[in-house]
């Protein structure tokens, strides 16, 4: 667990610095990249509200919100049938901060 | 376009890249470093994330207009995009999805098996002075504990068990073909890159598998092939292995 939890916090800071100097992750343009990394990072705001929060990082934050709101991704997560679905819509919130670590 | 390719023994993921740009008749700044002894992380581009984090380990690096590129499959689809000669990769979409889930397979099961049981046999060297230049935490890990030379035997055995189902996979695949694909294909590299050592390694994995045998005589036999191994510096480049991918770390 200590391993992995540093791994993410590594990959966090990957992210947040990827994502400051572009709009997608990997160009300019939404692609593959984006799709994956939205499909590992879209909890973070849930699972590493200390770690990837609104203040933190502004830019994480920013990209999930643009995926979350394509059509695409709305068609994904209006086919989920359990309580999944329910955590991204943290996405929805206009600001999530440390305020709301416990 | 400026194109250089540092790499290393033509041998596990080096011989995939070199390999490849033979096959697309590719001219490249072609620069040898020592691998084995860590000298990736000494070159200007190592702290590029895309270098710095590349999961295959120590592997080549081929640097474009002063990007640098890691990861040999992802390498040689760059060039057999940008090259000419005949398609390294399918044409059409589910080819090309099988070519490269093949690719994953290798990456992911048979390569971290026989870095593994490659550094073993010829383990590889770095001074601390280079290991401290390495950018990512678990790669430096791996050369520690390759350093310490003891390797535990349920890892060893879990490795030897992963070269036999790849080349169970590679003799059941060429049943009625002469490549893997159908076509020759970048999984025909990267599947030879990383099983070639492992003959002398693993040969009871290979013992009676008649179709591999031949494959790996084809894939010696092409001439994009013999550039790349002609580089090589020592007798037996297969026998020249660094860290490579980590074990996967759960299944």
């Amino acid at each position: 667990m200590k391993e992995s939890q540093r791994r993410v916090a590594v990959g966090i800071g990957m992210l947040e610095k990827a994502l400051s100097k572009r709009a997608w992750l990997a160009s300019d343009q939404y692609s593959l990249a984006d799709v994956n990394g939205f499909n590992l990072a879209y909890a973070l705001p849930l699972s590493q509200q200390s770690l990837s929060n609104d203040e933190l990082t502004p830019n994480i934050m920013r990209w999930l919100r643009s995926i979350y709101a394509r059509p695409a991704s709305k068609a994904c997560w209006a086919t989920g049938r359990t309580g999944m679905v329910k955590r991204v819509a943290i996405l929805e919130q206009p600001h999530i901060g440390r305020e709301h670590v416990s | 376009m400026s194109m250089t390719l540092y790499h290393g023994e033509p041998n596990g993921p080096s011989f995939t890249a070199l390999a490849a740009l033979f096959e697309k008749n590719l001219q490249a700044d072609l620069v040898r470093i020592d691998l084995a002894a860590g000298a990736r992380h000494g070159l200007s581009c190592a702290q590029q994330p895309e270098v710095a984090m590349s999961v295959e380990g120590e592997g080549p690096v081929l640097v474009v207009d002063g990007e640098g590129m890691t990861d040999s499959v992802f390498i040689a689809c760059y060039l057999d995009d940008v090259g000419d000669g005949a398609l390294l990769r399918p044409s059409d979409p589910y080819g090309r999805w099988e070519t490269m889930a093949w690719c994953r397979q290798m990456i992911e099961r048979a390569a971290p098996a026989a870095a593994l049981l490659g550094c073993k046999a010829h383990p590889p060297k770095a001074d601390a002075s280079m290991l401290a230049k390495i950018g990512s935490d678990d790669l430096r890990l791996r050369w520690q504990e390759i350093g310490t030379g003891v390797f535990a035997d349920e890892k060893l055995a879990d490795s030897r068990l992963k070269i036999a189902s790849a080349v169970e996979k590679i003799e059941a695949k060429l049943d009625g073909r002469s490549w893997l694909m159908g076509e020759f294909t970048i999984a025909d590299l990267e599947s030879y890159a990383w099983l070639a050592g492992m003959v002398d390694l693993v040969p009871e994995a290979f013992a009676g598998k008649v179709r591999t045998a031949a494959w790996i005589k084809r894939i010696k036999g092409r001439s994009a092939v013999g550039s790349a191994l002609s580089l090589a510096t020592v007798a037996d480049p297969t026998a020249c292995w660094a860290p490579g991918p980590e074990i996967n770390r759960w299944g």
